[in-house]
């Protein structure tokens, strides 16, 4: 299960895509009390179709973005414009319009790397709970998907997402 | 003679599910591509315009209680005209149900089957709509009638529950592209109202057909109510760019409702209602032409004939090479036929078959309709 995408820009190719994904059964009852272990993998590609190819490629199960829940984009990446990689998501089917929008003050790949959420055992449960704080608390706000593809695309509007460090 | 009646609920419910339906397939994205931010006011002015259309329509036919298009066309013109009138009407039903199933199973695959193969998925429909026909007409409509509520539930549920992601300036300029665009131009979008089709075959099967004024209003009121719905939640939802160009917009616009950490991704139950009303509606249509058919030739039985029609319906669907070429079929094809046929030669039809009548009613002084003809 995919939890979350990273975008960065890429060495050798446009775009370098970071995917996590949950163990399989890391959320069953034996692991009760231990943290569940997510798996990072890294490629680079042309779009984001093309990564997701790619990852299909190696990994034995077949990539599904419906449960990601949060879209990474280095900081780096933002400045040279991501209106491409957001089409692309807001064309795919499986993604969700309610997924949130971070930009990682560093890469996303280490954004990813350094979540190691301390008062929760699933990771997936870390990124659905995390925007919520914007419900009692001013520093964050609860960026969505749909929200931010509608600003980008409104005349008197403009996109804003969920900034992030990438050291915690 | 048609032994079973319908109620005016069940009538009502018949014409309102060709609105339904087109408004959960790709009706508001077909009229908001044309009329931009000025949808609204246009979905308002032909509204109007359709209910000015039915009164005429319902004013035409009160001189012919309980006679469907068909036997007004054999009374004005004999059975040629009935023949010809029956095989324009036959090409419509024919027509619609082919493009109307493959869109929707596009959109199926491409949400939820991306590894079956189209024609299965419409195979799947095909043998259900078979089976349903084989049963009748009369449990075809009284199951529309319960699932009619349901999916106009699912309708202002994914309009209401969606108003906390709405930006209302998506509906200015209120005149979109131009009063020209919006009043001239628009008005082509009363192919919108393609449910006042049925109004023409509808009164032999009336249990009072003297509700007919009633239940034409109704339906197409509600009919407009839908509409205006469906169109709403998609302009005030998305830009213009992005809903021209998806597939299901309103299913997309399902996926952004949520209550909390609970209810969320509640839309496989709006396509699980869309997928069963579907059915009804296709259900109806071939039912229709298996009763046109029925007529022109003076067939007794129905039955045999409509694994035959399925079958045909099947090879149309799948005549069209690619998704383009689909919603071309259903934007433009679509729109042509159904203002030609159902704005245009029917309601001529009908009013020439008036002025027949009353000349008729001059030189005899009354005029008799031949009751004998089998409805």
């Amino acid at each position: 299960m995919l939890l979350l995408y990273g975008f960065d820009v890429g060495e050798t190719e446009r775009i370098k895509v970071t995917f996590q994904f949950t163990m399989p059964n890391s959320s069953g009852e034996n692991n009760a009390g231990e943290t569940a272990p997510s798996v990072i993998d890294t490629v680079e590609a042309a779009c984001i179709d093309s990564a997701v190819n790619l990852v299909n490629t190696f990994v034995s199960k077949e990539v599904n973005l419906s449960h990601c829940k949060v879209i990474v984009f280095s900081e780096e990446m933002a400045k040279q414009g991501i209106s491409k990689e957001i089409y692309s998501l807001m064309n795919k089917v499986e993604v969700r319009p309610d997924s949130n929008i971070i930009i990682s003050t560093g890469t996303a790949q280490e954004y990813i790397e350094s979540v190691k959420p301390s008062l929760e055992n699933l990771v997936a449960k870390y990124y659905e709970i995390l925007p919520r704080s914007s419900e009692y608390t001013g520093f964050t706000s609860d960026i969505q998907l749909i929200d931010f593809f509608n600003k980008l695309e409104s005349n008197f509007e403009q996109p804003i997402a969920i900034l992030r460090s990438s050291c915690f | 003679m048609i032994n079973k009646k319908i109620g005016n609920w069940e009538a009502i419910a018949l014409i309102l599910t060709v609105m339904a339906n087109h408004v959960v397939l790709n009706l508001p994205k077909n009229i908001i591509s044309s009329c931009s931010s000025g949808t609204i006011v246009n979905i308002l002015y032909i509204s109007i315009v359709a209910l000015i259309v039915v009164y005429f329509i319902t004013k035409l036919l009160e001189k012919f209680p309980s006679l469907d298009i068909l036997d007004i066309s054999s009374f004005l013109g004999g059975k040629w005209l009935k023949n010809i009138t029956g095989i324009l009407f036959l090409g419509y039903f024919f027509f619609t149900v082919s493009i109307v199933l493959r869109s929707f199973s596009e959109g199926l695959k491409i949400i939820f089957f991306p590894r079956s193969a189209v024609p299965v998925i419409m195979l799947l429909f095909l043998i259900t709509i078979a089976i349903t026909n084989k049963i009748g007409f009369h449990s075809i409509v009284r199951s529309n009638l319960l699932i009619m509520p349901l999916i106009l539930f699912t309708l202002f549920f994914v309009f209401f529950a969606n108003i906390s992601n709405f930006t209302v300036q998506g509906m200015f300029p209120l005149l979109g592209e131009g009063a020209y665009s919006t009043f001239f131009v628009g008005l082509s979008n009363l192919f919108a109202f393609s449910g006042i089709g049925y109004l023409y075959f509808i009164p032999p099967y009336l249990k009072d057909p003297k509700s007919q004024k009633k239940i034409s209003f109704i339906s197409i009121g509600l009919s407009g109510i839908c509409l205006l719905f469906g169109v709403g939640t998609l302009l005030f939802l998305s830009p213009n760019s992005i809903i021209t160009e998806e597939i299901f917009p309103l299913y997309l616009a399902s996926r952004n409702i949520e209550f909390g950490r609970f209810f969320q991704r509640l839309d496989a139950v709006f396509l699980l209602v869309w997928i069963m009303s579907l059915t009804a509606y296709l259900s109806i249509l071939i039912s229709f032409a298996t009763r046109v058919f029925q007529k022109m030739l003076n067939l007794q039985y129905t039955k045999w004939y409509v694994p035959l029609f399925t079958l045909f319906i099947f090879s149309i669907g799948l005549l069209p090479n690619n998704m383009y070429q689909i919603i071309s079929l259903e934007n433009t094809t679509f729109q042509y036929i159904v203002l030609i046929l159902i704005f245009g030669i029917s309601l001529i039809l009908l009013l020439l078959a008036n002025v027949k009548y009353y000349l008729l009613e001059k030189k005899k002084g009354a005029v008799l309709i031949d009751k004998e003809t089998p409805l």
